[in-house]
């Protein structure tokens, strides 16, 4: 049996429990609805029901840990392809291990999902510094990402806690996906479009210009090492960064 | 002069300020505030040298009553000199912080009237940035050498970190090169913040409502090549300073030739290659469970040019290898070149499950290169014992290792 799901994780976990239901020695594989058929197979559409995907997350909690869960979360916001087959193993090797599961994390199944969950943990991290938000005219910070892993949902919290008295949004655009916070609560929501147009607020400008001029300043020139520079900082971030765009 | 043209400047004056790290605090966020840090620190950009960008570190004035030799801000510089107010500082923060430019701000000064009345405004500005703004970031200070403990007493209340910068690490060069300063002017203000440093995590054990002083510890700075001293005396300071003045951190600035003197050296370029080993060998020092003395004896009192100061160590002591990897206790796993801290608590982590293959032994992350010469897996030896053949591999391996070693510490905040 092939399950199709949504792409998300909460789709990708009701896969999981459809497995189970109709027992794992049938599963042939789990993939997006988006993926090419096999031949032969027989396939199921999987609608996506929150408390389905709750009951085996907390069930995969509850068995194998906090550290072993937020691994598997991460490696799937890894988006590497073909991520389902090998998170729907991990899951299982959990689900028979339980607690032991970490004394296994080096064995190769795990370590692809340690290694995976390593990488959007760190451009997660990465990420929390390179934001950059533009004042709009209504007082609301907007910043524009497009990262190679899923880290939005990652980020949202350390910008919640930080600047919790401002309202502000972070838009995915590779993913059209925005997070969006009132001062109040946190809205995940898709955004097909993102405005093209935005009007910013009148202090706005010179406080880019102000900004590029400090980042001018406070380089050392004899130290000038471009190669250390884009080590850290990757030229696929600069699209966004308003110290490397000027106008 | 227009407030762009003022930061520009004041920029490039506290450019050679290696420090920015936004570390080491948990400060929250205030009710109704904005901000708070992050306890590994955050960098927001790299600059054009590759430094990371974390705090808005700006002098407040390059104007100064002093005349350190070395110092471009010093009064017999015929320079262009700006000043920021207390507001505007406040204001620059604030907004670079709400767009997400910045983890906090580090300001030092120039000293102007006195060493009171600069510090009286360095405080001005902290305790309108927590008290009227709220904020909750990350600040850092210089401490004026000279002040009035009280000022700096309550300076520590509003800020995370503090920094009293030696510059120049032994009092013959201070003599020469910054004659207006003298060394228990510098070590007056360290020993006060680590005594107040004390002092405070008593009291905050005693009672969570004592204010946090200084909660990120504080600094210091020492210019690398301005001055005579060997690597050796360099180092055995900084472990001092590490032991008995118990710093946070050391950092390096190798001497940038931009000013001229009668008692400046006169060179060409600023020593980078001395300034990465001496970081290094900090690293080491701090994390490695190494000594100043281990890692330059009476017998080489500088760096090799050539070889990273653990590599150097290691072919000094070649009758302590090679080691079992499955066996070795982690300090000695620690020494081992191409084996760093990660690494070694990695392979601690597979020991508990059985003995390490190859292949697991990969998935440390070791440098196998380098590493093969001084350890065994299973029993089995993969290196050359050859001594020249031996230098001759862990010196070519240079190129990537140094940019690789330099991320240890270059990229840190
Ligand atoms: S006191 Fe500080 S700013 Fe003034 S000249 Fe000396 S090093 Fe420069």
């Amino acid at each position: 049996m092939i399950y199709r799901y949504d792409g998300t994780f909460p789709g990708f976990l009701c896969a999981v429990y459809e497995a189970y239901q109709d027992g794992t020695s049938h599963t042939e594989g789990i993939c997006t609805a988006m993926a090419p058929g096999g031949l032969f197979s027989s396939e199921k559409e999987v609608r996506t029901a929150s408390d389905r995907a709750e009951r085996v997350a907390q069930a995969f909690f509850a068995d194998c840990g906090r550290q072993a869960f937020r691994q598997l979360f991460r490696a799937f916001l890894a988006e590497e392809p073909g991520r389902e087959d090998v998170l729907f193993r991990y899951i299982r090797n959990g689900f028979r291990l339980k607690k032991a599961l970490y004394a296994h994390h080096m064995e190769a199944w795990a370590w692809t999902v340690w290694q995976w969950a390593g990488k959007t943990g760190a451009e997660a991290e990465k990420l929390l510094g390179l934001v950059r938000f533009s004042e709009l005219s209504e007082g609301l910070l907007f910043a524009e990402i497009a990262p190679t892993h899923d880290v939005l949902p990652l980020m949202a919290g350390h910008f919640q806690r930080r600047l919790a008295g401002e309202s502000w949004a972070i838009y995915d655009a590779r993913r059209h996906r925005a997070v969006y916070w009132d001062r109040k609560e946190l809205l995940l929501a898709e955004v097909p479009e993102r405005l093209q147009i935005l009007s910013y607020s009148g202090e706005e400008a010179a406080m880019r210009r102000l900004w590029q001029t400090y980042y001018d300043h406070i380089a050392v020139q004899e130290r000038t090492n471009p190669v250390l520079r884009r080590s850290y900082m990757p030229k696929k971030y600069w699209r966004y960064l308003t110290e490397m765009n000027r106008d | 002069m227009e407030l762009r043209d003022r930061l520009a400047l004041l920029a490039d004056a506290a450019k050679y300020d290696v420090s920015c790290s936004s570390s080491g605090s948990r400060r929250g966020r205030q009710a109704g505030g904005i901000g708070n840090a992050h306890y590994a620190g955050i960098c927001h950009s790299w600059a054009a040298d590759g430094r990371c960008i974390s705090l808005l570190k700006i002098l407040m004035t390059n104007s100064c009553i002093y005349d350190c030799e070395y110092c471009v801000n010093r009064r017999s510089h015929d320079t262009p000199r700006a000043m920021l107010s207390v507001e505007e500082i406040v204001h620059v923060t604030m907004a670079f912080y709400r767009r997400n430019y910045i983890e906090g701000l580090f300001l030092s000064s120039g000293i102007i009237r006195s060493p009171d009345y600069t510090s009286e405004l360095l405080l001005r500005t902290a305790r309108l940035l927590r008290e009227r703004e709220k904020f909750g970031g990350y600040i850092h200070m210089k401490a004026i050498p000279g002040t009035d403990p009280k000022i700096l007493e309550e300076l520590g209340r509003y800020v995370d970190r503090m920094s009293v910068n030696m510059e120049l690490p032994s009092e013959s060069s201070l003599k020469l090169l910054a004659p207006q300063k003298s060394r228990s002017a510098i070590l007056s203000p360290m020993k006060f913040i680590r005594d107040r440093l004390q002092e405070n995590r008593e009291e905050r054990r005693r009672s969570r409502k004592v204010p946090a002083f200084v909660p990120a510890g504080q600094t210091t700075q020492l210019i690398v090549g301005a001055s005579g001293e060997s690597d050796r005396q360099i180092l055995h300071l900084t472990e001092a300073l590490y032991q008995r003045a118990s710093l946070k951190r050391v950092y390096y600035s190798a001497y940038v030739p931009v000013m001229q003197g009668k008692h400046l050296p006169v060179i060409a370029r600023p020593p980078l290659l001395r300034e990465n080993r001496l970081y290094q060998a900090d690293w080491l020092l701090r994390f490695y469970q190494f000594t100043a003395d281990e890692l330059l004896p009476p017998s080489s009192p500088d760096f090799d040019p050539e070889l990273d100061p653990k590599a150097c160590w290691a072919m000094r002591h070649r009758e302590l290898f090679p080691v079992e990897v499955n066996r070795a206790p982690y300090e000695m796993l620690l020494r081992i070149p191409g084996i760093g801290r990660r690494s070694a608590w990695r392979i601690l982590n597979f020991r508990r499950y059985g003995d390490l293959s190859m292949d697991s032994l990969q998935r440390t992350g070791l440098v196998w290169k380098r590493a093969r010469h001084f350890l065994t897996v299973r029993g089995r030896y993969y290196g050359s014992g050859d001594t020249l053949s031996l230098r001759t591999e862990l010196v070519s391996e240079k190129a990537g290792q140094a940019l690789r070693e330099m991320s240890l510490f270059e990229g840190q905040v």
